[in-house]
């Protein structure tokens, strides 16, 4: 048993015991902050090949920094969804002018049909609002509310001031509510309603 | 403000069931393409044990390499035997000439001395 694989251990103490040659700390690191950074490029690119592609340049370059990394210094995490936001960005600008109901429909084998079709009606209907919010909004609003991370990290994340990422995140939540209100009774929520 | 609270519900609600419904585990491929990228991209664990594992150096070798190596020491040797030249032509010429002649042959004087070694007497010794 490896002695790393605790949960206490520090994704920064792993990467650097990574750089110096240890065999297990990739696969503990991987299996860690994967999920994470391949769901987050998913809802923000909607494509799972593409967001497969965009999580494995991103530990790449995890993986090639690992040498110099100076423990303490940041948060493995953090530098993670930089990359990837920055990825994603990329992507998104090669690919503008493509349709966005092309983006194909996440999967979902675990929930039962009714609630698959009553879930997705109300997930698409946050994904149509979310792709309708400038490129910054939406990221920033993803990470807030979907990842859950604190405006202090979105703003290391974004390259902004905290007071920025409030303020996008403010004006992100204000613009969903406004495109949302009108397919409000659509998603059942009208009904009670003053 | 019941509004906006209710707004704020129905957002939270959408956010949970978007992330519910996003969620995505890994493939085996994938997680097998990261790790070969990592196997590839690590430093050798081997050449990091051998650089750990070199003899070190005596001391002589470290501060001989500390003030500059060979350059420096023929350096240092070539401005000690100039301050030697430099001291010794500069000295009066009977005391120069005495060193050279200490410096020069295998004659030794011991020149009378004023209160001598033993009672007060005087001696000379030549030998040459």
């Amino acid at each position: 048993m490896c002695v790393h694989s605790d949960m206490d251990v520090s994704d920064d103490a792993l990467l650097v015991l990574y750089a110096n040659g240890d065999a297990d700390a990739a696969r503990n690191l991987t299996s860690r902050l994967l999920p994470r950074i391949l769901a987050h490029a998913y809802r923000i690119l909607g494509d799972r090949s593409e967001a497969e592609d965009v999580s494995q340049d991103a530990m790449l370059r995890l993986w090639k920094i690992a040498p110099q990394w100076r423990q303490g210094e940041a948060q493995v995490t953090t530098w993670l969804y930089r990359v990837v936001a920055n990825l994603c960005t990329d992507r998104l600008r090669r690919r503008r002018g493509v349709a966005l109901d092309q983006i194909p429909e996440p999967e979902d084998d675990a929930a039962s049909v009714t609630d698959v079709m009553q879930n997705k009606s109300r997930g698409d209907a946050l994904k149509d609002a979310l792709s309708q919010l400038p490129e910054r909004q939406k990221q920033a609003v993803l990470l807030r509310h979907i990842e859950g991370l604190g405006n202090p990290e979105i703003a290391e994340i974004m390259n902004l001031g905290v007071e920025a990422v409030e303020s996008l995140t403010a004006r992100g939540k204000r613009a969903l509510t406004q495109i949302l209100a009108t397919r409000r009774e659509e998603l059942g929520y009208s009904d009670d309603r003053p | 403000m019941t509004d906006l609270n209710r707004d704020d519900d129905v957002l939270n609600t959408l956010f949970h069931e978007l992330k519910q419904q996003t969620t995505v585990i890994p493939s085996d491929d994938l997680m097998a393409r990261i790790l070969a990228d990592a196997a590839e991209m690590q430093p050798n664990p081997h050449a990091l044990m051998a650089s750990d594992t070199l003899p070190r150096r005596p001391l002589w070798q470290a501060v001989f390499a500390a003030i500059g190596g060979w350059p420096a020491v023929s350096g240092l040797a070539t401005a000690g035997i100039a301050g030697i030249w430099i001291g010794v032509s500069g000295l009066p010429d009977s005391v120069a000439g005495n060193f050279t002649a200490l410096l020069s042959g295998p004659e030794v004087y011991l020149y009378e001395l004023e209160d001598g070694l033993s009672g007060g007497s005087s001696f000379e010794i030549e030998e040459g």
